[in-house]
């Protein structure tokens, strides 16, 4: 039986005296898609930086293909991270480097190609997202769906098996919205990745995750499918769903 | 108290460990060749006008000061040597130091913070790469090795500056000024000046990088990093100018001693 492709054991963190998750124990299948919700400030920001490696859970443990991440030697580690992509909540690109630049970044850090090879893979990942008119642009001479678009090209640059996505549709209209979605619907089915997509939009979650989790309280909810978890018996969750004042 | 007394001790720890991590880094996977030429390209070319000009009115300040009291013993001959090798021992990699940190210091410090706080540190992670290789090594040996060129420039410059003055003010010529100077400023003196201004170079270095590695909470924590960066490079080059003072006294002694 293959094992899981993300496994959180126990994970607790806490930020100084404040607890922001307590004991969450769930897996992610290969090629799922997990979407994350749930009230702003409960942590799905901080669960997704965990199961991407980027931050040391205060217990328990994660595991990627059943390697328990932060044990393993930096060299393996480096090996796991060139696997996995993110796109950050305000993008995080590379405000010194022009758009192609940035996507030639992890290219010309992680792998051995030539730079005719790294320019054909730049054009193709702009191409993919639709930006390659801006590829000589600076990302803060963009508007905020391009710089989206260009998170995303730039996450999937290294071609991972992981890719993480934190509120890709933050500030952006709603007709963007949905584009930025079927793009990353439309990527991952390509490549089969595993994806987690943390979002506040529920029509967004209900159309990207096979899965939907909530956070909330310290706790994480697996509610099941889009259909399953509209149906969650939770009065809370149900509330925060439909964007009701909770009961 | 207590909690000042907590907040130092991990900001040293912090600093040490960081240090290590560097170290460790340098060893294992040197940064490129293009990324450290360019920091040392852009932290000289940054600080030379300042250091320069800064070297040049050292030089005279210091000639200005042993004038005055060389005058009274008849000894003018002497000023050369002597404003030459306190600039070298002491002014000189200190000033240099003040600069860096100041200029340099302050911006690599704001520079790291800003993409720290930005998330481009965690998405360099993200992307296989290195933080450590890629944004601090380059510019941690870029100030190491810049430093050395500026104390060169700064020292041309300070015996410049004195050689005019002390026509000026003195009435001291040229080759008078430049005559002592190979007997006074010895090569324990050089060498003395060298150590100083490596040390002052990686204390400065370590700091600015680690503070700004390490920034949180937005503009305010950039800036908060910065004005850090600038007081406790401030602090700790002065502790290690008495501390290589110190230790290159003794090591003197027993070098004499054993002779």
């Amino acid at each position: 039986m293959a094992l899981p492709a993300l496994q959180l054991h126990s994970v607790s963190h806490s930020f100084g005296a404040e607890q922001i998750l307590n004991s969450v124990d769930l897996s992610v299948e290969n090629g799922e898609r997990i979407a994350i919700v749930g009230p702003s400030g409960q942590g799905k920001s901080t669960l997704l930086k965990i199961m991407a490696g980027l931050l040391v859970a205060s217990r328990g443990r994660v595991e990627i293909e059943g390697a328990d991440f932060h044990k393993l030697s930096h060299e393996q580690r480096q090996k796991l991270r060139c696997r996995m992509g993110m796109l950050f909540q305000k993008n995080a690109l590379f405000d010194s480097l022009h758009v192609g630049e940035n996507i030639a970044f992890p290219l010309r850090e992680v792998t051995k190609q030539s730079e005719q090879e790294i320019e054909t893979l730049v054009v193709k990942g702009l191409e993919s997202v639709g930006i390659l008119h801006a590829k000589d642009l600076y990302p803060d001479e963009m508007s905020g769906g391009m710089q989206k678009r260009l998170g995303i090209a730039r996450a999937q640059a290294l071609n991972p098996d992981f890719l993480f996505y934190d509120d890709p549709t933050a500030g952006l209209d709603p007709i963007t919205s949905r584009k930025i979605i079927d793009l990353i619907i439309d990527l991952q089915e390509k490549k089969k990745a595993t994806i987690v997509v943390v979002t506040n939009e529920m029509a967004r979650a209900f159309q990207v995750g096979h899965r939907v989790w909530y956070v909330g309280d310290r706790e994480v909810f697996d509610l099941g499918t889009p259909e399953q978890a509209r149906e969650t018996k939770n009065p809370k969750i149900r509330a925060f769903l439909r964007g009701e004042v909770s009961p | 108290m207590t909690k000042v007394a907590s907040s130092l001790l991990t900001d040293i720890g912090g600093c040490v460990l960081f240090f290590k991590d560097i170290m460790r880094t340098l060893i294992r996977k040197p940064c490129r060749r293009v990324d450290f030429f360019d920091q040392v390209w852009k932290v000289t070319v940054q600080s030379v006008s300042t250091t320069g000009m800064a070297g040049f009115f050292v030089g005279a300040i210091m000639t200005v000061q042993f004038a005055l009291q060389m005058k009274e013993f008849g000894a003018l001959g002497f000023l050369g040597g002597l404003a030459t090798s306190a600039t070298v021992r002491e002014v000189g990699p200190l000033l240099i130091a003040f600069m860096l940190s100041g200029k340099v210091g302050a911006f690599t410090s704001a520079e790291l913070g800003t993409m720290r706080v930005t998330e481009q540190i965690d998405a360099i992670r993200c992307l296989g790469a290195d933080p450590l290789q890629e944004m601090i090594l380059p510019r941690f040996l870029g100030i190491v090795v810049s430093s050395f060129f500026l104390l060169t420039l700064g020292l041309i410059m300070s015996i410049f500056g004195g050689m005019i003055m002390g026509a000026a003010f003195a009435g001291v010529n040229f080759e008078e000024y430049l005559r002592h100077i190979p007997t006074i400023v010895t090569l324990p003196s050089v060498l003395n000046g060298i150590v100083k201004c490596f040390v002052f170079a990686l204390v400065l270095a370590t700091i600015c990088t680690y503070k700004g590695f390490t920034a949180t909470g937005g503009a305010k924590g950039v800036g908060q990093a910065v004005v850090k960066t600038a007081v406790s490079t401030m602090v700790c080059i002065v502790i290690f100018d008495w501390l290589t003072s110190f230790l290159s006294d003794i090591t003197v002694r027993v070098v004499l001693g054993a002779q």
